[in-house]
């Protein structure tokens, strides 16, 4: 699994030259690569899920204003998820700003069936909603982008003990709210 | 494995063998692995496209940022022709006065506060940069020891004209880290700007550390108050002008300028 995530690794720094080098193929792979992550990102946080298509869409200015910034070797996710967190605030502030509140119901992303077999689970999002917005952000990143805890930890600015400790905490929540909620329909079927 | 270790491992469809025993035999694991993978969002079909029309648009060859240890070398470069040009213009008194033991201490923890600060400010320009040191430690730990420093080797003594000499050193400090500002500026111009207020507060504390610099080697009064209420000072006044001064500027580009 490791030496998938490396060649994975490689394979989006070896992009990133050629979008810094303005070489067409590359940068259309990088963006084929990267968008889905962005976007995925976005729908599971909460504030952001409505407007996910045009914060993707930012954020793509945004790197490519700052591809400058990327230096060889280091890795892609943490550099593109920092400049989306950036991206994020600055337009949840000037949304709120501006209170341009508006939810165009087309554009809310779908969402999968759930299983029948997990009938009962809360959802995800409805679990996380549950987490202070630190933990959410970390829990994001580690399990949703597919991201290691170094690579959460640089694109969070935080400590990887940091990192560490907040997954640790928000999962032991997520594990007690679903064990309380599994008790509780065992006790409405009996 | 332990939930704990589970805790930290992405949630993918790869996962090691010992993951996945560890799923079948814990079911507050599983049931939270299940309520993970329930939900998936799948972008618009035309995303991509679009963002690719955004992008291919003005593609243009970009020269990545140089090393860190070059924009270090520039910064401390053009921080060192400030103090030069400092103490050239108010003299070297200062320096005549300390003591081997004082100028030694003083001048290398000023130099190792400023290589640490520099460091962060150079590693804050790219985004999601590894981070050694937190910046709120770096920008701590340098100033607090310069603090310690100074009230461990210098004495306190009463002073009648504590104001109006102060006053001319805290204003000696600032002048000489507004001349070193525009090119720290300059070096960290291409910077990316996500953590605007730290690099602001970095650049201001670099030049607020010249300016102390260059107080240091100019002021003969060696008093404890003095030197913690002006000459440090000076270097709070710098580095909260910086952080002011990038907040003017957040606020400005969030304006006008998108």
């Amino acid at each position: 699994m490791r030496s998938n995530e490396q060649e994975g690794a490689a394979e989006l720094d070896e992009l990133m030259r050629g979008y810094q080098q303005a070489d067409p193929l590359a940068t259309a792979s990088l963006i084929e690569a990267v968008t889905p992550l962005l976007y995925r990102y976005f729908c599971y946080r909460p504030a952001s899920r409505h407007h996910a298509a045009d914060l993707v869409q930012e954020v793509w200015l945004r790197i490519h204003k700052s591809r400058h910034t990327y230096r060889h070797g280091d890795p892609v996710l943490p550099w593109v998820y920092a400049i989306a967190r950036h991206a994020e605030v600055d337009v949840y502030r000037k949304r709120r700003r501006i209170e341009m509140v508006e939810y165009q119901m087309d554009a809310v992303p779908e969402v999968a069936s759930a299983n029948p077999e997990m009938r009962g689970i809360p959802s995800f999002e409805a679990l996380m909603a549950e987490l202070p917005e630190s933990q959410r952000e970390v829990v994001t990143m580690l399990k949703v982008s597919g991201m290691s805890i170094e690579e959460v930890a640089r694109a969070t600015a935080n400590s990887v003990g940091s990192v560490k400790q907040k997954a640790h905490r928000a999962y032991e929540k997520l594990r007690r709210l679903l064990e309380a909620r599994v008790d509780s329909r065992e006790t409405q079927t009996r | 494995m332990t939930c704990r270790d589970l805790d930290f491992l992405p949630l993918r469809d790869d996962l090691p063998p010992a993951a996945q025993e560890h799923l079948s035999e814990c079911p507050a694991c599983r049931t939270l692995h299940a309520a993970v993978q329930m939900q998936s969002f799948a972008p618009p079909k035309e995303l991509n496209a679009q963002v690719a029309a955004l992008i291919l648009a003005g593609l243009k060859p970009v020269k990545p940022l140089p090393n860190r240890a070059v924009l270090t070398f520039e910064v401390l470069l053009f921080g060192g022709l400030a103090v030069a040009a400092g103490a050239w213009y108010w003299g070297t008194a200062g320096w005549a006065e300390l003591s081997r033991g004082q100028a030694a201490v003083m001048f290398a923890l000023l130099g190792t506060g400023v290589l640490l600060v520099c460091d962060q400010m150079t590693r804050l320009m790219v985004p999601g940069a590894k981070m050694t040191v937190q910046p709120w430690m770096a920008v701590g730990l340098s100033l607090t020891t310069l603090l310690m420093a100074v009230l461990y080797l210098f004495p306190y003594e009463s002073d009648p004209e504590f104001f109006t000499t102060g006053l001319h050193c805290w204003l000696a400090g600032l002048i000489c880290a507004g001349a070193t500002a525009p090119f720290v500026l300059f070096s960290i111009r291409r910077s990316a700007g996500v953590t605007r207020v730290w690099h602001g507060a970095a650049t201001g504390l670099v030049c607020g550390f010249a300016g102390l610099a260059m107080v240091e080697i100019a002021c003969p009064l060696l008093e404890r108050s003095h030197i913690v209420a002006w000459h440090m000072g000076a270097v709070l006044t710098a580095a909260l002008t910086g952080v002011i001064a990038s907040e003017c500027w957040n606020e400005i580009h969030r304006r006008f300028w998108k």
